[in-house]
């Protein structure tokens, strides 16, 4: 897709149809909960089910099970911009993530927008001053990764 | 029933019953009123619904009142029902008043009315010989009592009814302790029937508790419908908070930027691509 097709399909939307910081933060605050909530649940049930069943929790259980809980929210991330170009906080929020254009996000995309976002997640968060400027209200990582967060066509006054 | 109170005592009770008579008479009226509607559609029996509703009235109203019994009460009332009117017509009108029809109602009112206008009548006349009379027997008593008081406390007179005297105590005192044991009973069987009820009522809470709303809950939760209607309650109550984040949050980002706008000091315009 060339840049001037993006940005004839971005024009057809106002700035206001663009999701701002605060609906953003919001969606992954309640993303990072959701995520602490199942986390925590899976460990107890995996590490508390192994301490029942086995008497004993074996070592290896919990580095696989830490090793899955690292992996969860990068898996969490990508997985909802992916299929649904929402995750749980997005969905709350009627907030979605496209690429600039208004297509949908493939893996690799969503997968290294993920990785971007949790590794670098203070840059992630200044960056997002960046949408105070922006004509689409994109952060920084939307830059770099080419992405945009839109609100969904339901409360999102598309023409 | 005017022994034990003075003169005014007693007009207070004839003026008492004054009340249930005319609540009686009125039950009276209704009651004939329903039969009298429930039997024949002709309209002869409404008609003499209608005459006896204004022969009591005219004949009990002013007595009920308070006034002297009949003295005042209106003659046409009693003499001017209409007879033989059609079904709802006007009470107590003299129109068509003998021309035909049952005579029998009006007559049974015109009775009904002479009886309660008698018994009013005695009552008041009752009342004014009562009250003369307890006003003519007050002094007398007393002074009665007295002399009887002067006599009884004479030695020898005290003397030979002592044994009475003792007796008359002693059954005052029996009496006493009888009706004391008898209140002691009832309150006893009082607070029997009250902790019987407290303890049924809570044996009856505890078994509902126990029995019967476990199996209620059950079925309330078993039941597909409320598991839909509790589902769908939840789930319109969640999606009206989510919808007022979102607007909140939305107010918030233009809030937000503009406010990041006038403190950098551009214009909207300098933004745009």
């Amino acid at each position: 897709m060339s840049a001037g097709s993006s940005a004839e399909i971005g024009a057809s939307l106002r700035r206001e149809d663009y999701a701002g910081v605060v609906s953003r933060l919001v969606a992954v605050a309640i993303d990072v909960v959701a995520l602490t909530v199942a986390a925590a649940a899976a460990a107890a049930l995996v590490l508390g089910g192994a301490e029942v069943v086995l008497g004993d929790t074996p070592g290896w259980l919990v580095a696989v099970t830490s090793f899955v809980l690292a992996l969860l929210p990068t898996f969490y991330f990508a997985l909802g911009w992916w299929i649904l170009g929402q995750t749980a906080g997005g969905l709350v929020m009627g907030i979605a993530v496209r690429r600039v254009g208004g297509r949908p996000l493939h893996f690799p995309r969503a997968l290294l927008r993920a990785i971007l976002g949790l590794a670098f997640f203070v840059l992630w968060l200044i960056g997002m001053a960046l949408a105070f400027v922006d004509q689409r209200r994109r952060g920084l990582l939307d830059v770099v990764t080419g992405t945009e967060v839109v609100y969904v066509p339901e409360r999102g006054a598309q023409q | 029933m005017y022994a034990g109170g003075s003169a005014r005592d007693a007009v207070t009770v004839i003026r008492a019953l004054r009340l249930p008579l005319g609540m009686a008479i009125l039950l009276a009226e209704r009651v004939r009123a329903d039969f009298a509607t429930d039997r024949g559609p002709e309209g002869t029996l409404g008609a003499a619904e209608g005459a006896q509703v204004g022969a009591l009235q005219g004949a009990s109203v002013p007595a009920l009142e308070g006034g002297p019994a009949l003295e005042g009460a209106p003659v046409e009332a009693l003499e001017g029902t209409p007879v033989g009117a059609p079904l709802g017509a006007p009470v107590g009108g003299p129109v068509g008043a003998s021309e035909g029809g049952p005579v029998a109602a009006p007559v049974l009112g015109v009775a009904a009315a002479y009886a309660i206008g008698l018994a009013d009548t005695t009552l008041s006349t009752s009342g004014r010989i009562a009250r003369s009379a307890v006003a003519a027997a007050q002094r007398p008593a007393r002074v009665g009592t007295g002399v009887l008081q002067t006599v009884l406390e004479q030695p020898g007179v005290a003397r030979a009814t002592a044994p009475a005297r003792r007796a008359t105590s002693a059954m005052a005192d029996w009496s006493a302790a009888t009706v004391a044991r008898g209140r002691a009973v009832a309150a006893e069987a009082r607070m029997d029937a009250v902790t019987y009820l407290r303890l049924e009522s809570a044996s009856g809470l505890a078994w509902v508790r126990g029995e019967v709303m476990p199996t209620m809950i059950g079925d309330l939760v078993a039941d597909p419908k409320v598991r839909q209607l509790a589902m769908e309650g939840a789930h319109g109550a969640i999606n009206d908070v989510a919808l007022e984040v979102r607007r909140r949050s939305a107010r918030a980002d233009t809030s937000l930027e503009a406010g990041v706008r006038r403190l950098l000091g551009r214009d909207r315009r300098e933004l745009a691509p």
